[in-house]
């Protein structure tokens, strides 16, 4: 361990690589992202749309973008390559080769004249899947990280044929460096991430698709077509008339699970059925007269309430399913539709139709640099072109972790669990390393400023180049400013943000004693960080400065009136001068965070999440109802083939029974739990020796409770009269061999009592699908299979929900030794019991006849629900459960393990029925989320919080009602007064859980409450000073209050 | 209510009207996740409206009370634009709800007042739509000089309000 490096590389800038830098960072180990493309983002930020939520993609994304941009223990290497790994685990040598960008990456301020003025135009925009056009110096989308330009080499005509150098004469900032060589850069890492990602393929390859055709789209060029940034801004056109289509196909599987042709894939990609709803139900919203067919075999929606979200495009959107697979697509040339060919499964037909527009829901891939890799690490692809299981486990055991799509195609919100499930298994190994190359940053001792102070502000107006110089009147700006009252010095400069402005601003503060400051240049989304830093750099709180946006509000979007430009920008910079005037220095405060944990439930999940812990070095409390460890998991273990065995489970138990830092208490039920993220107070009692209550304290809570399986309703005569052939999947995988009755034939019914549709409406039905049945059944036909190998086997099922990357193995596998029998609803399956056998009638949807057989055993897919201590749980903990009595995590995508109430989280089939390979992951991931929390024993609070006025409180509690993040509380006293005492209710917000939205500020009725940096008297000054007053009327404006009373 | 009070704004709002052509004030607040990322990606598309606008950005629609809008339409403003995240990509989870409730009740109350109703609206940007920021900003502006200059008129039943939005 002594000779291993801390430092960890993780390869990939995608949703999972950034996850893993982050959580990484915050565990105290610094990371390098290496990424091919000039950007990170990866595919996430393509997108349009996300499902379930139908949230903005790039709104949610971006914010981790920048997070991983200012970073400072983030070494940042886009545009490169890992050229060589070499050396050992734990000591790994790491060639990388930034390519030439031929543009300065610490000078470009990403203003874009380089590109405006660039003659080399029409290149396809390789991020707008080559459905726009650049110019030959581009940045692949606005909100690019890092946000600066590249050349490229191909086109340049100076690169090329050393003519033209337009854009280094126009770049103010001389940031244009066409000698720019390839970098070779050596890496000394301990541990390796790998984060590639997934690539689709393009229409083209589809001859028989009518690929070329410009009206046959991927998912992906579609979802650029319907991105408000994409080629036609956000309307759906046809891309050769532009015309507005009328009707549009998405058609399924198109390259994969397909076994016939070799360009294809043998697997499910797995996101395509929810990625084609989602597009169509956008569709819809756009324009509600389009038309959306969606022709699909079977529609795979695995995941949490990912059923309703498909019944939700049927029924509210008008979204039109057809079930059957198009074999081809003709171009009609006299109308220019394209024409489909195709199978209609439910009737039994062959049939054509017309479109205007058809979206291809083409196979996932690896990216094609991840086979460098695999050859970089001596290891083989396995028949779908992915690493094999066995290798993962070996590689993580050299320090190499593969996550997100490299490991299989995976929708965002498993790539992300996966992203801090790798940052936790590293944080596993190299828990004695933390912090050991961390850079931390000394801030000078603060000088002191009150609001009793008179203010003295300094001004930088930023020309950025000619992008605000170009418009507005900067010199005017200036001497309008100094006008201004409480302005002590202003000045212009080219570029604000440049470092030896950072020297500049360090200056005038000192000379001219200045204890506020605002700098007049871009969006404070992305610079306002960096201002605030050198404010801390030279002893000014860094929230005595404002962020004036005078580029992206004034000069870039009014450039043809540069006077109302330049009013508007002196307008801007008064209104923030009454706000700067009147802010006060801010601290944050540490909260000390217990370094202990509690992991509620001892299933699979909570075992894994328990051992990683423990190995990280925190305490771990470990409860269960039961008095058993390893839950229901342990015995369907097995059909999980390789993601882990049975054997390593009951290792990982005996390891946890062993381990000085596990303390398991069983038999155990939780009755009370108080405070709050780092200090919680759990109340517990063991419930069969009636003991005494004892309270732990805990740093962080994770909720491992699973889920279990219901009986049949709809059979519920049958399952009573005949308890020993009648029973759900799990109750046949928890029996002996020995134990099952004698049979000859088996019927195993999917889907009974969930995934409500219109065939399927009986009132007890389950809205959402469990997920689990389809892979269960496929464990349960061997283990039949095993007991009697002449018995013949039936699987009624309506779409087999079995997505994984081997099911499509699996599945074909099976089917000679089982039958595969489609039913639509299950109302049409009549079971008669006839002496020691039920006699079936159903009617075959795929043979549109009845079809009779008599069978000896059923075996019933019933929901999964949670379990039943959910409910009390949830209350107790503060946290919310969905409609189904699941946990409702924070965010379906970006934080799927966490909750909104901060220090407790998720894992496993308390989230939603899943697999077990998924529960280890989210596993993994919720432990290395709870040890962010708790690594460094204190965390530091937001500084724009809400405060509460005690004295103008009453207690209403009206606050506690819309805080999102369950920050306030009330606190109940009694004042003596004179003879009699009073109950008082005050509220009370605790800093730690405040996040700073405002919205309880709002609510007060009586102003009690104010928020820090945006209080009301501030956002007042703001709304006053924002008309076009002249200066004389100054003083007649009051600009600041009496303080000395006030605070 | 006497405007007066607020140091002479409606007094410099006639000379102006006498000098220039008339030229609407219209005050913007943005969420700091969303809509203020729509506004800055309206700038980096180089997508044009009028300057009329005038953006305080706050970290949530949420923190926008109602008293600020009353505020601006006392101070003389013509129009206040309240613009939050789409339904469901709050970054405070449910911030967005709350704001339009809130926005529902103070719509009724400016018509109430006799403010025409069209001066005020809340709306929707994600961080992805710039085009639709300035589309957005453009029409009310337009919407705003139809309207014409604010007038305040006379009621009896706001002499409270008045005194609220001072007091704050």
């Amino acid at each position: 361990m002594s000779n291993f490096q801390s430092d960890v590389l993780v390869i990939g800038g995608g949703i999972s690589g950034i996850q893993a830098s982050l959580d990484l960072t915050k565990l105290g180990f610094k990371v390098y992202l290496v990424e091919i493309k000039p950007t990170i983002g990866g595919t996430m930020a393509q997108l349009d749309k996300i499902y379930p939520t139908l949230d903005c993609s790039l709104c949610i994304l971006a914010p981790k973008m920048v997070d991983v941009y200012r970073d400072p223990n983030i070494e940042l290497l886009t545009y490169s390559y890992v050229k060589k790994i070499d050396g050992t685990a734990g000591d790994y040598k790491i060639t990388v080769i930034k390519k030439p960008r031929y543009i300065n990456e610490n000078i470009c301020k990403g203003c874009g004249d380089c590109e405006n003025i660039c003659p080399v135009r029409g290149i396809p925009s390789d991020f707008d899947t080559n459905l726009k056009t650049r110019a030959a110096v581009y940045i692949p989308f606005p909100s690019s990280v890092p946000p600066v330009y590249l050349i490229d080499e191909s086109r340049c005509l100076y690169l090329n044929h050393q003519i033209c150098g337009l854009c280094a004469k126009v770049c103010s900032a001389d940031a244009i460096d066409f000698f720019q060589k390839p970098e070779e850069i050596t890496l000394n890492v301990g541990a390796i991430v790998i984060a590639t990602g997934t690539s689709q393929q393009m229409p083209e390859v589809y001859k028989n698709f009518a690929g070329e055709s410009p009206n046959v789209l991927s998912n992906m060029q579609f979802e650029r077509l319907l991105s408000a940034n994409g080629p036609t801004v956000g309307q759906i056109l046809r891309l050769d008339d532009k015309k507005h289509p009328d009707s549009i196909a998405f058609i399924q599987c198109v390259g994969s699970r397909d076994f016939h042709h070799p360009e294809c894939k043998k697997y499910c990609s797995a996101i395509c059925c929810m990625n084609s709803a989602k597009e169509a139900i956008v569709c819809k919203e756009h324009d509600p007269n389009i038309e959306c067919y969606i022709f699909n075999t079977e529609i795979r929606a695995k995941g949490k309430n990912f059923n309703e979200f498909i019944e939700k495009s049927k029924d509210e959107y008008d979204v039109k399913y057809i079930n059957g697979h198009v074999s081809y697509i003709k171009e009609n040339l006299d109308n220019g539709k394209l024409r489909l060919y195709y199978e209609d499964i439910n009737r039994g037909t062959v049939d054509n139709f017309e479109v205007d527009m058809a979206v291809l829901a083409s196979a996932l891939s690896p990216a094609p640099s991840y086979y460098e890799f695999l050859k970089q690490l001596n290891l083989d692809k396995n028949h779908l072109g992915y690493i094999r299981e066995e290798d993962i486990k070996l590689l993580e055991k050299k320090n190499v972790f593969v996550t997100g799509n490299s490991r299989k195609p995976n929708d965002i919100q498993m790539a992300v669990a996966e992203g801090s499930a790798c940052a936790a298994k590293i944080s596993e190994k190299f828990y004695s390393l933390r912090f050991k190359n961390i850079q931390k940053v000394k801030y000078p001792p603060e000088i002191p400023v009150s609001l009793e102070d008179e203010p003295r502000v300094g001004v930088l107006v930023c020309q950025c180049g000619i992008n605000i110089g170009g418009i507005v009147d900067v010199p005017k700006v200036v001497e309008y400013v100094s006008k201004l009252p409480y302005v002590v010095h202003v000045e212009e400069n080219m570029y604000s943000c440049s470092s030896d402005s950072q020297e500049l601003i360090k200056k005038l503060i000192l000379k001219h004693k200045l204890n506020r400051f605002i700098v007049a240049s871009c969006t404070p989304r992305t610079h306002e960080q960096l201002f605030k830093n050198t404010l801390r750099e030279v002893g000014l709180n860094p929230y005595l400065f404002e962020l004036v946006n005078i580029r992206n509000q004034a000069s870039w979007v009014h450039m043809k009136e540069p006077e109302k430009a330049t009013r508007k920008a002196c307008d801007l910079i008064r209104m923030y001068l009454a706000k700067v005037i009147n802010l006060k220095p801010l601290e944050t405060i540490k909260v000390k965070v217990e370094k202990s944990t509690m992991v509620i439930g001892a299933g699979l999940s909570g075992i894994t999440a328990a051992h990683n812990l423990a190995n990280q070095g925190f305490k771990v409390y470990l409860i269960d109802n039961k008095a058993t460890l390893g839950g229901s998991a342990l015995e369907f273990v097995d059909l999980y083939y390789i993601a882990i065995t049975k054997n390593e489970i009951l290792q990982q138990i005996d390891d946890l029974k062993n381990n000085s830092n596990v303390k398991i208490l069983f038999n155990t039920e939780i009755i009370d739990v108080q405070g709050y993220v780092g200090n919680y107070h759990v109340k517990v009692k063991n419930t069969k020796d009636n003991s005494e209550e004892q309270i732990i304290k805990v740093g962080t809570i994770i909720i491992a409770t699973g889920t279990k399986q219901i009986k049949t309703i709809k059979w519920k005569d049958l399952a009573e009269k005949h308890p020993n052939r009648v029973f759900t999947q799990t109750e046949l995988t928890g029996m002996k061999d020995e134990e099952v009755p004698k049979f000859k034939d088996a019927t195993i019914i999917l889907c009974v009592d969930q995934r409500k549709d219109k065939y399927n409406n009986a009132s007890y039905t389950k809205t959402y699908c469990s997920n689990i049945c389809c892979g269960v059944a496929l464990k349960n036909i061997e283990k039949l299979l095993k007991i009697n190998p002449d018995a013949q086997i039936h699987i009624l099922y309506r779409e087999l929900q079995f997505s994984d990357l081997n099911a499509e193995n699996l599945c074909r596998g099976l089917r000679n030794k089982a039958t595969y029998e489609r039913y639509q609803s299950i109302d049409d399956i009549k079971i008669n019991s006839i002496n020691n056998h039920f006699h079936i009638k159903y009617k075959n949807i795929s043979a549109q006849t009845d079809i009779e057989y008599d069978t000896d055993l059923l075996i019933l897919a019933t929901p999964n629900v949670p379990t039943k201590d959910t409910k009390r749980l949830s209350k107790m903990l503060k946290v919310t459960t969905n409609k189904d009595g699941f946990f409702l995590e924070a965010d379906a995508k970006l934080r799927p393990i966490d909750f909104a109430t901060e220090g407790i989280f998720l894992c496993g089939g308390a989230h939603w029925p899943k697999w077990i390979q998924e529960s280890i992951i989210q596993a993994y991931g919720a432990a290395g989320r709870a040890a962010i929390i708790m690594v460094k024993g204190e965390i530091e609070t937001e500084c724009i919080t809400s405060h509460i006025n005690e004295e103008k409180c009453i207690g209403c509690g009206k606050c506690i009602e819309v805080c999102p993040y369950n920050a306030i509380e009330i606190i109940e006293s009694n004042k003596q007064m004179g003879l009699y005492s009073m109950k008082l209710r005050k509220a009370h917000i605790i800093k730690a859980l405040c996040k700073g939205c405002g919205s309880c500020v709002t609510e007060c009725s009586v102003g009690a409450i104010d928020q820090n940096h945006f209080s009301k008297f501030q956002i007042n000054k703001m709304i006053d000073l924002m008309s076009n007053i002249d200066l004389l009327e100054y003083e007649s404006i009051k600009f600041r209050r009496n303080y000395v009373v006030e605070n | 209510m006497n405007l007066l009070n607020l140091g002479g704004i409606m007094l410099l709002k006639t000379k102006k009207a006498s000098q220039y052509e008339y030229e609407p004030n219209i005050l913007v607040f943005c969420c700091n996740w969303c809509s203020y990322a729509g506004a800055d990606l309206a700038g980096v598309s180089r997508f044009q409206y009028p300057p009329n606008i005038r953006i305080i950005r706050v970290m949530c629609s949420s923190r926008v009370e109602p008293t600020f809008v009353l505020r601006a339409f006392n101070n003389g403003i013509d129009g206040v634009l309240v613009i939050g995240c789409h339904m469901g990509d709050c970054h405070y989870i449910k911030g967005f709800k709350y704001t339009q409730n809130r926005m529902e009740h103070l719509k009724k109350l400016i018509k109430y007042i006799g403010i025409e109703e069209e001066r005020f609206e809340l709306y929707s940007i994600s961080a992805s739509e710039g085009k639709q920021f300035s589309e957005l900003i453009t029409d009310f502006t337009n919407k705003i000089i139809d309207l014409g200059e604010l007038k305040i008129p006379k009621k009896s039943g706001i002499i409270e309000l008045d005194y609220n939005i001072k007091k704050n």
